[in-house]
């Protein structure tokens, strides 16, 4: 999307501008272990958001609508309760606590270092210096391969971990691709409208998002 | 749907947690460690990263060749920095991070985003027009330096190993540590001089 005014930024940000943003965001992780879900609990969900919606709210608010989204179309609660207990929270009923050791002790485990075992992938169909050009794709669900990319010819600066293909893994799918950082000049995306100036884009792009030239 | 279709944000959040103490699905104090382990986190970390790079020629090689097991090194890591990879600011080169499809970013190194990162004008704008974009955060590219744009959408989290200010040969690196602003991880601005 074009025609966004300056990048505004706030002098002296907090990591949470209110309490119920950290709430929120230990609401995600908490849901994503008590109801896991292939792929993504966040982003995937986050998308399903309308753009009209997702332009006007806040990044914590685009949490919120995500995991109350995934948990409703999951089962674990529905709509209406959902609405009575938001309804009795503003009428001032407190928030109930309840413990849960073993979970509060693994969480802090995400914060701190831990092993990460690479997929065993298939090999690479492309090497550093490679030409390619990027699918022009049009997913309806979830992708990560950015829109300003596709049909745009590009050149493989490295070769990284093979990593599952998020669109498959959204529908419970592993499908483990050898997977590259894609460098594209202004040109090459911009065309006459390209911003002066020497510069490059960088993309991390799956191998079925690619074309040999 | 539009938000005036929700109650506040605080009572969703709210609402939310309850109704998931209720089922039993969810700890209070599972939320309470998050929100305290999240207050730890922040760009002090990936400046200590930074630092030790500026002074230890050995460590710099290894957290350019593996950024995630050179954090571990200071145990520094967790969630969203599963691959990191660090990108250095030369002479020829400037880095500067994005995220174009949401906002990942390494959180074990540079703590919870700020807002502007996680705005539509700079993810729309920095991989189109990244000089005006950097112009605005007062940092002036000259055009035969390459502004190298990093689309974190995918797996990988980047961090710009920023270039050693001048002057600063007789610094301790806890005191280098201190002038490695977040925004010059980010690429969107220098390190502070001392």
């Amino acid at each position: 999307m074009q025609g966004f005014g300056p990048v505004v930024v706030e002098a002296d940000e907090p990591s949470f501008h209110a309490p119920w943003e950290g709430r929120t965001h230990g609401l995600a992780i908490a849901a994503a272990i008590a109801v896991p879900a292939a792929g993504g609990t966040i982003r995937p969900w986050i998308e399903r958001m309308g753009h009209a919606e997702y332009l006007a709210t806040s990044y914590y608010e685009h949490w919120l609508s995500a995991v109350e989204g995934r948990l409703i179309a999951a089962g674990a609660i529905d709509r209406d309760e959902l609405a009575a207990k938001q309804a009795s929270i503003a009428a001032g009923a407190p928030v109930p606590t309840r413990a849960d050791p073993g979970t509060a002790t693994f969480v802090r485990t995400l914060f701190h270092p831990f092993p990460v075992d690479d997929p065993e992938g298939p090999p690479p169909r492309f090497a550093v210096d490679d030409e390619v050009r990027v699918r022009r794709l049009h997913p309806e669900g979830h992708t990560r391969c950015p829109r300003y990319v596709r049909g745009a010819r590009g050149r493989v600066v490295a070769v990284r971990p093979a990593q599952p293909l998020p669109d498959l893994a959204v529908q419970g799918e592993t499908r483990v691709e050898a997977f590259y950082s894609v460098a594209f000049t202004p040109a090459d995306l911009w065309g006459d409208d390209a911003e002066p100036g020497a510069a490059t884009v960088v993309v991390d792009l799956w191998e079925s998002y690619l074309d040999q030239l | 749907m539009t938000s005036s279709d929700h109650p506040p944000a605080d009572v969703r959040a709210a609402a939310l947690e309850a109704l998931l103490v209720e089922k039993e699905l969810i700890g209070t104090d599972t939320l309470d460690a998050v929100v305290d382990e999240l207050e730890d986190l922040g760009p002090l970390h990936g400046a200590r990263v930074v630092a030790r790079a500026w002074v230890d020629p050995g460590y710099k090689a290894r957290l350019l060749a593996d950024a995630t097991a050179a954090a571990a090194e200071l145990g520094i890591g967790g969630a969203e920095g599963e691959h990191v990879v660090a990108v250095e600011n030369t002479p020829a080169v400037h880095n500067v991070v994005v995220c174009t499809l949401c906002s990942c970013y390494p959180w074990p190194l540079l703590g919870i985003p700020p807002v502007w990162y996680k705005s539509p004008p700079y993810r729309a704008r920095v991989v189109s027009e990244p000089r005006a974009v950097l112009r605005e955060f007062g940092l002036e590219v000259p055009d035969d330096v390459e502004v190298r744009v990093w689309d974190s959408s995918a797996e990988i989290r980047y961090l710009v190993l920023p270039r050693r200010p001048d002057g600063t040969d007789d610094l301790a690196e806890v005191e280098l540590a201190a002038l490695v602003t977040r925004d010059s991880m980010i690429g969107v601005g220098l390190p502070s001089h001392p």
